[in-house]
């Protein structure tokens, strides 16, 4: 529908993962014990499966951040989400990703006019191979 | 909270249409659980973290993140699935608000099962519920098992 954002590029670190998981609560050695993650068969750290959704509020100064486009709206509700997995978020990996908007749609909800946009993000690694697909789908309340 | 360690995970045949997925206890959650999920994920709306602006947007009181229940979703995946399962995919749809105090069970089931290029799929069905009943996400996962 849209061209896209530029691809954007956010490196994968165990700080990162680990501050993620202590404010999910998800206590699975995988993501913090590197010991423990080396015996596997991911061989080392992984992120857990949510965790690439970060990447999307880390918005490079140079691009205009999508929700102050959407100027005027009093409420950005995030109404569905989907990811399809090709290969774990491995600690340590340059995630290179780019997001454009797929669909767009309006409803009549309770409070007036509800527009719906949705969005896909394809989140790749240093060697050009798929690793997540997200959508997301978000609803905008326009004001008054 | 338990670990299954390498070779101790679920196995396709351990699964039937029908099987429930281990459900998962979270909260009650916290007004600073969700700012350090604002934190940890970079999503600094203000309905999840300013009261105020939460109140003036007509919401009554800050929100956690539609992304703290799905996080809360794919634990619930990853714990039952172990070390040998991998989740293929998410989907989720955030039906109610979740809000500080609220307690959530994830729930789950397997609703299909089937063997595709050499791998063997599971889909189940998964939502949350709150400490009322009502339901706060519903969703579907798919993973392979040994």
């Amino acid at each position: 529908m849209e061209e896209g954002s530029k691809p954007s590029s956010y490196v994968v670190t165990k700080m990162k993962i680990k501050e993620f998981v202590e404010a999910i609560g998800d206590k699975n050695p995988l993501y913090t014990d590197e010991r423990y993650a080396r015996k596997t068969r991911f061989g080392g750290i992984i992120a857990p499966p949510t965790f690439v959704i970060t990447c999307n509020f880390w918005v490079p100064e140079e691009e205009p951040d999508f929700n102050r486009e959407l100027g005027g709206a009093s409420v950005i509700l995030h109404g569905e989400q989907e990811f399809e997995y090709f290969q774990p978020i491995r600690a340590g990996d340059t995630l290179t990703f780019k997001t454009k908007v797929v669909d767009k749609y309006t409803k009549t909800g309770k409070t007036g006019l509800l527009n719906f946009i949705v969005r896909e993000t394809v989140y790749r690694n240093r060697f050009g191979e798929k690793v997540v697909v997200g959508r997301s789908t978000i609803i905008v309340r326009k004001e008054g | 909270m338990k670990t299954v360690m390498k070779g101790e995970g679920l196995c396709f045949e351990d699964v039937e249409v029908g099987s429930e997925v281990t459900p998962l206890l979270k909260g009650p959650i916290t007004r600073s659980q969700i700012v350090r999920y604002a934190g940890a994920s970079g999503d600094f709306n203000l309905i999840h973290i300013d009261e105020e602006y939460a109140k003036n947007a007509g919401l009554g009181t800050v929100i956690a993140h539609g992304m703290l229940s799905m996080a809360f979703a794919s634990q619930m995946m990853t714990d039952w699935l172990g070390i040998n399962g991998d989740l293929k995919m998410l989907k989720v749809r955030f039906t109610s608000m979740v809000r500080p105090g609220d307690t959530l069970t994830f729930k789950g089931k397997v609703v299909e099962k089937y063997k595709k290029r050499g791998k063997n799929y599971i889909v189940c069905e998964i939502w949350s519920e709150n400490q009322r009943g009502e339901k706060t996400l519903t969703g579907r996962a798919v993973a392979t098992l040994p």
